[in-house]
């Protein structure tokens, strides 16, 4: 290496190859990709210890994809497709690198247009300050003050604040769940869960309700089952191995 | 109206506007029928041109705006003192390039053609304002789909994406195969 390339240089390890292949004034084929195979490694060697591992991974994966490329270009004879057919035909990467130059190009070349475009200094026009206030700021509408007044009027009983009502936490446990459904199946063998809860239970009812039933079904003091697909959750004692409801 | 009245109130409306706009948008402004607008324009164009004023005519982005001519930029920017945008990185341009022509596109297309992760080249495009997710792919994942945005017109001075320099054929290349 005459003079220090570093891999933080590239944008990737498709750059590096455009540029030692430009390096050795060659074209994109199979064959100059095998001649830089060796400067490519010794670039991607002489940088493993500064490069972060991130970016160095992207660059040794394309040297395996290089080195297998060099054996098929010098030995053609153990030709393609052998048998697990993973290996990478070698115009597959020649015709990758050449679609990835294409962009390398015009990015180049975008470069330029941004270059010269920043030369052009836009009118500024005038802000809505310059102005007064522009039309998309201000409504559409004409507003009569008396009618918003009368207007007013009809709505501000809407806006008397509500009665105070006083709330109650009730927030049973389930714990507390889980002795209150052990005791009503004392009294029952079986019940269903919305007889259980009520009609109009709330979330904080229903919740821990409905995890005292797991609980009680995982420790095996219940059976639980539906008759059909999202019909009543039907709660069962289960008295020591002797089931009470059947099936 | 006369159409020195024409170009002027072209010029006054292109001046007050400060943003490329459309022929229709000029039309509607100046209560002109649209051949009437794109002839007044054309004149206008010439007549700064003509008279080598300040200020030059282009159109960017699917609309007309009024530019300071760029001889002129080193004047410009000894009044501003613009601060320097920071140029975008050889990273960013090339998977800037890659959206530019081949959008819309996923991630991970980018990274195909690329050989390395872009995401934080993405998130810096997005933030310049330069590209911006126009959708989903209908694929596994749904992956966002990128593309670029009138900004990025406006940053290279194009009319539309159609005005992008040309690529060479990708498929052209393939015949070559190894010498």
């Amino acid at each position: 290496m005459g003079y220090e390339i570093r891999l933080e240089n590239f944008t990737g390890p498709f750059d590096l190859l455009c540029h030692l292949i430009k390096e050795a004034k060659l074209d994109i084929c199979a064959v100059s990709l095998a001649q830089v195979v060796d400067q490519y490694l010794a670039y991607v060697e002489a940088a493993a210890g500064q490069a972060d591992l991130d970016a160095a991974g992207d660059f040794l994966v394309m040297a395996a994809r290089l080195l297998v490329l060099k054996a098929r270009v010098l030995l053609p004879s153990s030709q393609p497709a052998s048998e697990g057919g993973e290996e990478e035909d070698p115009e597959q990467l020649v015709d990758h690198l050449r679609e990835y130059k294409i962009f390398r190009d015009a990015a180049a070349k975008l470069a330029g247009l941004m270059e010269k475009e920043a030369d052009y200094f836009p009118a500024p026009g005038l802000s809505s300050a310059d102005v007064g206030a522009t039309k998309a700021d201000l409504p559409d509408v004409n507003i009569d003050p008396a009618a918003l007044a009368a207007a007013w009027a009809k709505m501000a009983p809407l806006f008397r604040p509500p009665p105070p009502v006083t709330i109650i936490p009730d927030r049973p446990t389930v714990q507390e769940e889980i002795k209150r459904l052990m005791r009503r199946l004392r009294q029952v063998p079986a019940l269903e869960f919305r007889q259980y809860v009520g009609r109009r239970a709330r979330p904080t009812r229903l919740v821990p309700a409905f995890l005292a039933v797991l609980e009680l079904w995982h420790r095996e003091k219940v059976r639980v089952w539906q008759a059909v697909r999202f019909g009543e959750i039907i709660i069962a004692r289960r008295e020591d191995g002797q089931c009470t409801a059947s099936r | 109206m006369h159409s020195e009245s024409v170009t002027a109130l072209l010029e006054a409306l292109l001046f007050a506007a400060g943003r490329p706009l459309t022929i229709k948008e000029l039309a509607n402004a100046a209560g002109l029928s649209l051949e009437d607008t794109e002839l007044g324009l054309e004149e206008l164009r010439r007549t700064l041109a003509d008279a080598r004023r300040g200020l030059v005519l282009r159109e960017v982005a699917g609309g007309v705006q009024l530019f300071t001519r760029p001889e002129f930029a080193p004047y410009v920017r000894r009044l501003l003192q613009p601060a320097e945008r920071p140029r975008l990185s050889q990273a960013a341009l090339e998977t800037l390039a890659i959206i530019a022509y081949r959008q819309p596109i996923t991630r991970q297309e980018i990274e195909a053609v690329r050989g390395v992760r872009v995401d934080q080249v993405l998130f810096t495009l997005e933030e310049r304002g330069l590209i911006t997710e126009v959708g989903r792919k209908d694929a596994p994942g749904r992956p966002v789909l990128y593309g670029t945005t009138p900004a990025f017109l406006r940053s290279l001075g194009l009319a539309s994406l159609k005005d992008l320099p040309p690529l060479p054929e990708v498929g052209a290349t393939k015949d070559a195969g190894p010498a």
